[in-house]
């Protein structure tokens, strides 16, 4: 059984102001909200520009804001955000970066702050919940969708902010590397102002990480890292040439 | 295939940027639409701060009372026993022990400590909070 | 490597300090809402409770404590709130100094205000 369900989309489009436009669409309710734009971009708009590549959740590209939170519409289904038959379903372009056109941002401050990062784009994931801490689920992490960006009050108002995704690729290079001085060139990297003490434990970039990379969490073992080698040098207790902070250092298993 | 040169590389282009949003987003912290727990704490702890900075000045002028004197001050402790006051004592008495209890659990998750037990904390601050506040909240209308 | 160590020295000491001015203060505060309001009859202490209350030098001590851990967590607080907004370093730099120049202040106005009522204390 279908539903009818009433569509808002956020139009950027270059040189005019702002508009939201309304589309009706039937589709039904087990449907994602990804095939409701391509819907309307085959039937009713050919104007309408957004961007997808996988439809499941493994190449980031898709990312929005529906109904006022962050998701991936290639995996969240039209029954979980519209609730019912006769619902609205307001769809804009991630908070935080430039839109270049409609549904479409310009990821070029998160692939910054990653390349900065030196984020490893293959690497072990962290164990899905549930599941043991395997080679099983080590294919990858962080999808760079954007979406701890967009998501993240810091980043709304401080552009200088590396945020989440950067912060968690620093974890993530700190922890694939067994070379000490390099895992205190990172963590000096982050040890700043723009870093890992603008967070503000907010955790909505974990809340909706579609994979599960858990940004707050890397961020909070960071800033750990970073308080105990201040207390250490505080104590003037030599940091060893091997120290590991308290994280796994094993280097990475092709 | 031809292709079209945007007026110039700079993010400002884009029109995202040349409507209102900047602006808008120097405030939108403080929007608790869509958010989960852990977002709510931290827009709640902000706000209580900013308003416990407010009544930290306000305490220290009303203070200021004591030193003109016992008419003065029992003037002033007659006037704090209005029912106004008192509620809004209580008001104050839930951004303490929000304030408080859940900077307690930032300063643990955010230093590195039970982080994975940051929600379960988040429970047990809201929890505590709750009981706190019903016991403290009573004893200032009983009082 | 060294310099940035250097220039950026302190975000994680103030973050040692806010969290444990932070858990101070949620001590002093309770001893204050114990000793100020629940233990009064009538929730606040009048003219003359207060006078025998401040007359002990340990609360003395306490207060003068109380004042300047408040004063240091709120204006560190209100800091974190202003740099958030992205400010040029400029600016900072600025904020820095206000709220330092306003620290002073308010430390030196609470100071007065505690030790005049603790010189009424012992004459009354």
């Amino acid at each position: 059984m279908s539903w009818t369900i009433n569509v808002t989309i956020e139009r950027h489009i270059v040189a005019r102001p702002v508009t939201t436009d309304r589309y009706t669409v039937e589709i039904e309710p087990h449907r994602n909200i990804l095939d409701v734009i391509e819907k309307i971009w085959a039937e009713q708009d050919r104007t309408l520009t957004f961007r997808h590549g996988c439809h499941h959740a493994s190449c980031g590209s898709c990312a929005i804001v529906a109904n006022g939170r962050e998701v991936l519409p290639c995996i969240v289904h039209v029954e979980d955000t519209v609730k019912k038959d006769g619902g609205t379903l307001a769809l804009g372009p991630l908070r935080n970066f430039p839109v270049i056109a409609d549904l479409v941002v310009d990821m070029e401050p998160l692939f910054a702050v990653m390349e900065k990062a030196g984020m490893p784009i293959v690497g072990p994931a962290d164990p899905l919940p549930g599941q043991p801490e395997d080679d099983y689920n080590a294919f990858e992490n962080c999808i760079e969708c954007g979406i701890c960006m967009s998501a993240c009050p810091v980043v709304a108002t401080d552009s200088e902010y590396m945020g989440p995704a950067g912060l968690a690729a620093v974890y993530q290079s700190i922890n694939h590397t067994a070379d000490a001085s390099e895992r205190s060139r990172l963590l000096d990297m982050v040890d700043t102002p723009s870093g890992i003490w603008r967070c503000h434990v907010a955790y909505e970039c974990s809340e909706l990480c579609p994979s599960n990379v858990d940004p707050a969490g890397k961020i909070m073992t960071l800033r750990r890292m970073a308080t105990f080698r201040r207390i250490r040098r505080l104590l003037g207790i030599k940091e060893k040439k091997e120290a590991t902070h308290g994280i796994d250092t094993t280097p990475v298993k092709q | 295939m031809a292709s079209t040169q945007h007026p110039s590389n700079s993010s400002k282009a884009y029109p995202g940027h040349v409507g209102s949003r900047p602006r808008q987003q120097m405030l939108r912290w403080v929007d608790p639409r869509h958010k989960s727990a852990g977002y709510l704490g931290f827009i709640f702890n902000r706000v209580a701060g900013i308003g416990l900075v407010l009544y930290l000045y306000m305490h220290l002028i009303v203070l200021s009372t004591l030193t003109r004197g016992p008419e003065a001050w029992d003037g002033f402790v007659a006037f704090a026993k209005s029912p106004l006051i008192l509620a809004m004592d209580i008001v104050l008495l839930a951004g303490l022990l929000g304030h408080g209890l859940n900077g307690l659990r930032v300063a643990l998750v955010g230093s590195g400590i039970a982080v994975k037990q940051q929600r379960t904390l988040l429970n047990g601050v809201l929890v505590l909070a709750g009981v706190l506040l019903l016991i403290g909240g009573a004893l200032i209308l009983v009082l | 490597m060294q310099q940035q160590r250097e220039r950026y020295p302190d975000d994680s000491m103030r973050w040692i300090g806010q969290s444990i001015s932070g858990v101070l203060l949620i001590v002093l505060l309770a001893i204050h809402m114990i000793a100020q309001h629940y233990m009064v009859e009538g929730g606040l202490r009048d003219y003359e409770q207060v006078m025998v209350w401040l007359r002990s030098p340990w609360v003395l001590a306490m207060e003068i404590i109380f004042l300047g851990v408040v004063t240091y967590h709120a204006l560190l607080g209100a800091r974190s709130i202003a740099y958030d907004f992205g400010l040029p370093l400029a600016v900072q730099k600025n904020v820095n100094r206000i709220l330092l120049a306003i620290g002073v202040v308010t430390f030196g106005y609470g100071l007065w205000l505690i030790l005049t009522i603790y010189q009424q204390a012992l004459q009354f």
